[in-house]
């Protein structure tokens, strides 16, 4: 069991790792094209968001895209350590706790399917 | 003060963040959200979305640490987390009926409350009643690491944490606050797990509670890539930190830590409270 357990561990170990180098990568571009401008600037607009955005943002090489595509994993994280409770949990043949981790799943991923 | 500066101080700010976020089993977001807002006048929307960003990486930075070193008690974690998705769900549900002034008045004050039922009790109790029998039918004990190796422990009042959770979900959804506070006061005070049991499920589960409102600050377009990025950095840093301490840091002084945060986090809510009414 607890070996099952280390594996949302590193699960979430590994997806903020890939997330920090990707934010990483966008912020030192970032800084290097808008470091010298006051910082007041960064709210300035809101950003609105779409993956078709940030997809072409990556081809162009932007900042931005790179971070925000470190966000996303980042979330996508999230959601991927509820699977796998539910998973484990299903393994062990644990009914009760199978189903509370799948209704967690469902709610998250509807939260972020409904705004996206 | 240009922007390199500023994400500079920033990525400082958020590595202290996220160490006593870790180790207190709050997130880093209650001090993220003050320093942005107070220190920077940066818009309090742009901030609270950073801040859940802030307590994912909280969340994920610590876990494996904690996982590892038998803290996190991945069961009643998963548990309760479901208790506070079913209440934020209510909360969303209420936010037009319920004045959010008083919620937040309220909540302050039932914060500064527990502070004190917290305190009072400096050190770690351990209980040796048998635990609730949900929590014997769902296997919900777990074994943590003491001086004398790792010790079987009891979790007492399953119902009374469920309840407490989805009420803590609910004043999520209300307020925009992480409700980390209560987690920890819920699974110590009322379940009565070890402190840094309860420190470390409520680390594990705000990553989770931080998902269910990220969608709605992405789609207004409060998600900010350029302040985000000095915080997640700082955070996964302050994280690592904050987990490689937890072990050799006293009960009491953890205890201090977390009253002090949430003594300010309450301030806070009165504050707003007050000042919107």
């Amino acid at each position: 069991m607890k070996i099952d357990e280390m594996l949302i561990g590193k699960l979430l170990f590994t997806g903020i790792v890939l997330a920090s180098i990707l934010v990483f990568l966008g912020g030192t571009l970032y800084l290097l094209r808008d470091g010298a401008k006051p910082y007041q600037s960064i709210v300035e607009k809101s950003q609105t968001f779409t993956i078709r955005g940030l997809i072409t943002g990556i081809t162009h090489k932007s900042p931005n895209a790179y971070i925000l595509l470190g966000l996303m994993i980042l979330i996508l994280t999230q959601l991927i350590r509820v699977s796998f409770a539910a998973w484990i949990f299903y393994a062990n043949k644990e009914i009760t706790l199978t189903l509370f981790s799948l209704f967690v799943l469902i709610v998250l991923s509807g939260s972020l399917l409904i705004n996206l | 003060m240009n922007i390199l500066e500023f994400s500079i101080i920033v990525f400082l700010c958020s590595y202290f963040a996220g160490m006593l976020g870790a180790l207190t089993g709050l997130g880093g977001g209650v001090i993220v959200v003050p320093v942005l807002v107070l220190l920077f006048k940066i818009d309090i929307h742009h901030a609270m979305g950073a801040s859940l960003i802030a307590v994912m990486a909280t969340s994920s930075g610590a876990a494996m640490s904690f996982i590892k070193q038998h803290y996190t008690n991945l069961r009643i974690g998963m548990l309760l987390e479901a208790a506070a998705v079913i209440g934020g769900i209510i909360g969303a549900l209420l936010l037009s009926i319920i004045p959010t002034q008083i919620v937040s008045i309220l909540f302050g004050l039932i914060l500064i409350l527990s502070i004190w039922f917290s305190l009072k009790n400096i050190q770690d109790r351990i209980y040796t009643h048998p635990s609730h029998p949900w929590a014997i039918a769902l296997k919900l004990k777990g074994k943590y690491p003491t001086a004398h190796g790792l010790t079987e422990y009891e979790v007492y009042n399953v119902p009374g944490g469920f309840i407490l959770m989805i009420f803590a979900g609910a004043l999520s959804g209300l307020l925009g606050i992480g409700s980390g506070s209560i987690k920890v006061l819920a699974l110590d005070l009322l379940m009565g797990l070890p402190y840094k049991v309860s420190t470390s499920t409520s680390n594990f589960m705000i990553g989770m509670t931080a998902t269910a409102s990220i969608g709605i600050y992405f789609a207004a377009g409060y998600l900010n890539a350029e302040l985000s990025f000095p915080v997640l950095l700082g955070i996964l840093f302050g994280s690592f930190s904050g987990a490689k301490l937890l072990h050799t840091t006293k009960v009491p002084t953890l205890k201090i830590i977390f009253s002090v945060i949430v003594f300010f986090l309450a301030l806070q809510m009165i504050y707003h409270g007050i000042y919107k009414l």
